[in-house]
């Protein structure tokens, strides 16, 4: 109870047993639509976790509402599955109280840039240990297909038939201006670019103060911004099936 | 100020003294002064600019608008400018030193020993020793002016026969931080108290971020919102979550207690509350968020719902709300308001080892029904219904919970309509269970026909108008409720032994609908949204009209 703020997952106890993905899923039946990108998010999740070599325990995992809320359920760690947009609210209650947890935030771009915007920017540039991660499919699939605060303008929904007119909100830019430590982004479908956004940056990276924290590093935030853009889709009628795959998940790390 | 011999219940209902230091303050507060009241002016501050600037046109010391008083006309700057000369300060320093001289003259007046007051400067201004002088002189100029004047009328009031022990003076703000401070070192839990700056509430945040060395954390959030949600993820962390607020932030935590509902972990809800609805009048006192508390969230939400009924009771009604929120694992509600926050009064000191022990049993080993792994974490104790509670960094125990209803025991999550109503009704069983002492009456001749009840601040001018109503003959019951939900067991048998039940509360009536309700009893409202105090006058007329109703006088 003594760690810092700025002490990163270097407060957290570390085990002395090698974990596997399979110690990290839940016995909890996974039901995302077939040929959702939060499989792999989740897959990769599951797969990343046991190399930060963190007591199981010590891991919270924490979401609001969403398809992407889902998520805490399918792990086994300690978990809650909160109310919209509000999880980096109970999340900065956990980290705060308890410097021996690795929280992780998991959201989606309804949940995290709509209701629960206020919290993200908050949570960000108040900087307490947690980790968001925000999954951006750019529709609200869980309530079948609205458009959200990152869906394209002229995005045709079903409370949108002639097209979306508000223009989107880049989650990047936003994580940037609240002056996050870490803003990564990644696509689903590629493994290995989303297993490199979720590890810590080397300790060396940073001035002494953030060893072990995750610090911004201008080589991520400009590959993810630009070469791993994908072009959005044009409509998003139909909630998440296989065709509106537009899933970027874009881990914003703050801790 | 109040001074009594007695334990004092209100601040008064007027003033016995005013000193008007300059024609404005004459102006705005005369409305206040009954005809029976000395006034003290600074006579030097009534001039023909000061008048005209207060909106006189005639001089109210010479037209006979004072006629009724008793006036004294002190030459307070010129005198208090004379006394503090050789303190060495400025013309305009040394008559800021009139506040002064007019507290020595009332200290005279009430015979109150000075020495404590000299002290209090001297510690004040220490850092500039002329203006400590110089406030002293003031001081003693005004307890000399009264002395050899004798013009003025000296009361003697005799000291109160208290139990014996430490006292301080104390907020009700303060007493409630002191009793979440004492909560946290009796459970032996950290505290996160989570906040938003609002009014009347913020001094709770205040207070409470001078104590960390106990063990409390606070978090200055960014909305009621997040305020009472990092709140209540401390306590999923093994913390004990508080907040604090008024009305319009408890209507924006609703969503957030009843996850606290669903989830069923320790919270306290701390509602100051004041003028409403909407932004209402921020700075004056109100009770009427009991319904807002009691019912204010979707579904079926009990919660548990307690109220101090004076700033010093603010102490140990904070340790109650703990203690409930801890054993039963469930969020609780504290309805203070404006009255009891910022009002204040003698505190003695409690024992840190005589309050109750409010120390949790967190789950440790796996509790499935099998024995052999995992956690349940719906499964229940049987008496109190308390959920077992297993926390983060505890191997072999995680688990998730969320907002979604449970299946009781496993936690898994139900769509079950069998066992969503079986969980509703459980969830109201437990906070029905809740053990509360029964609620004493204050009857002293046993003879009484009117009960008057109250809950929360109403508790000082309701004692305050009874044992006035006793002094002239009368007889009259009073009882006083700290526990709203649940309500004392004993409470309807109470209120059937009464010929009438009337009920003071600073709302429309809210206590009386809900005990109606409850129990088929007529209750007689007597209702005031001012945005003040009742005051003592007020309800000793309600209460004697009650009275001699059922025996014509």
């Amino acid at each position: 109870m003594t760690a810092t703020m700025s002490d990163g997952i270097g407060s957290v106890p570390r085990s002395t047993v090698v974990a596997t993905a399979g110690d990290y899923k839940s016995d909890q039946e996974v039901r995302w639509c077939p040929g959702c990108g939060d499989y792999i998010v989740l897959n990769t999740v599951q797969a990343f976790l046991p190399t930060l070599g963190l007591r199981r325990e010590n891991l919270v995992f924490v979401s609001g509402i969403g398809c992407s809320s889902r998520f805490p359920y399918y792990l086994d760690t300690y978990g809650m599955h909160s109310i919209h947009g509000r999880a980096p609210t109970i999340a900065t209650g956990m980290a705060v109280a308890r410097p021996d947890l690795s929280v992780w935030v998991v959201t989606g771009d309804g949940d995290a840039l709509s209701i629960g915007g206020n919290h993200l920017i908050h949570a960000l540039r108040r900087n307490v240990n947690l980790t968001i991660l925000l999954f951006n499919n750019r529709v609200y699939g869980l309530t079948k297909g609205q458009y959200s605060p990152t869906s394209t303008a002229g995005t045709i929904t079903k409370s949108t038939p002639m097209g979306s007119v508000d223009a989107p909100l880049d989650p990047v830019s936003l994580a940037l201006g609240a002056e996050a430590t870490f803003v990564g982004r990644a696509l689903d479908s590629d493994r290995a670019g989303l297993t490199e956004v979720l590890a810590p940056p080397p300790a060396t990276a940073g001035p002494p103060w953030s060893r072990s924290t995750r610090t911004a590093r201008s080589s991520t935030l400009v590959r993810s911004t630009t070469s791993r853009r994908r072009t959005p889709p044009r409509t998003a009628s139909s909630g998440c099936g296989p065709g509106n795959r537009s899933g970027s998940a874009a881990p914003t790390s703050s801790a | 100020m109040h001074i009594a011999d007695h334990d004092i219940l209100t601040p008064g209902d007027h003033p016995d003294v005013l000193v008007a230091m300059n024609p404005a303050a004459l102006r705005a507060n005369l409305g206040d002064v009954p005809a029976t009241a000395t006034i003290i002016v600074d006579v030097d501050e009534f001039t023909g600019r000061n008048l005209a600037r207060a909106g006189y046109t005639s001089d109210p010391l010479t037209d006979g608008t004072l006629a009724a008083h008793e006036v004294h006309e002190v030459a307070m700057t010129s005198l208090t400018r004379g006394a503090v000369a050789e303190a060495g300060l400025g013309k305009k320093g040394a008559e800021r030193c009139r506040n002064m001289f007019a507290l020595g003259l009332l200290f005279f007046m009430y015979g109150r020993a000075a020495e404590l007051t000299e002290t209090f400067l001297r510690a004040k201004f220490a850092e500039d020793r002329g203006v400590a002088d110089a406030n002293v002189l003031a001081f003693r100029a005004g307890w000399n002016y009264g002395e050899t004047t004798e013009a003025f009328a000296t009361v003697r009031v005799a000291p109160a026969v208290l139990p014996s022990g430490t006292y301080r003076q104390i907020t009700g703000n303060t007493a409630l931080a002191y009793g979440l401070v004492a909560a946290g070192e009796r459970a032996q839990l950290p505290v996160l108290f989570g906040a938003y700056p609002i009014t009347p509430a913020s001094d709770v945040l205040h207070e409470l971020t001078k104590h960390k060395n106990f063990g409390v954390l606070t978090v200055q959030a960014e909305d009621e919102i997040a305020a009472v949600g990092a709140a209540l993820g401390a306590s999923f962390a093994g913390a004990l979550g508080i907040t604090a607020t008024s009305g319009p932030g408890l209507a924006l935590k609703a969503e957030t207690i009843g996850l606290g509902v669903m989830t069923e972990l320790p919270l306290v809800v701390i509602d100051v509350q004041r003028g409403g609805p909407s932004t209402g009048l921020p700075t004056k006192t109100e009770q009427a968020d009991l319904l807002q508390a009691l019912h204010g969230r979707n579904g079926e939400s009990p919660v548990p719902v307690v109220a101090p009924r004076s700033p010093a009771d603010c102490f140990d009604t904070a340790l109650e709300a703990a203690r409930i929120a801890l054993a039963y694992r469930t969020p609780v509600l504290l309805l203070s308001d404006g009255a009891i926050a910022n009002g204040s009064e003698p505190w003695l000191l409690p024992e840190i080892e005589e309050l109750p022990d409010l120390r949790v049993a967190f789950a440790t080993t796996p509790n499935t029904p099998d024995g052999s792994t995992g956690f349940w974490p719906y499964r229940r104790d049987p008496e109190t219904l308390a959920r077992d509670w297993a926390v983060p960094g505890t191997p072999g125990l995680a688990h998730r919970i969320g907002g979604l209803e449970k299946t009781d025991g496993s936690g898994e999550i139900s769509y079950d309509a069998a066992n969503h109503d079986h969980m509703v009704r459980l969830r109201r069983r437990k906070v029905d269970g809740i053990t509360v002492p029964d609620v004493a009456v204050d009857d002293p001749d046993d003879r009484a026909d009117v009960l008057v009840l109250g809950w929360g601040s109403t508790y000082g001018p309701i004692g305050a108008a009874c044992r006035r109503i006793r002094r002239a003959g009368g007889s009259v019951a009073q009882a006083h409720l700290r526990h709203l939900n649940p309500l004392p067991a004993n409470l309807g048998e109470v209120l059937a032994r009464y010929h009438r039940v009337v009920l003071p509360e600073m709302n429309l009536g809210q206590l009386a609908s809900v005990l109606r309700a409850r129990y088929l009893t007529d209750i007689r409202s007597v209702t005031k949204v001012a945005g003040m105090p009742f005051t003592v006058e007020e309800l000793q007329a309600a209460i004697t009209t009650s009275i001699e109703e059922i025996v014509p006088a």
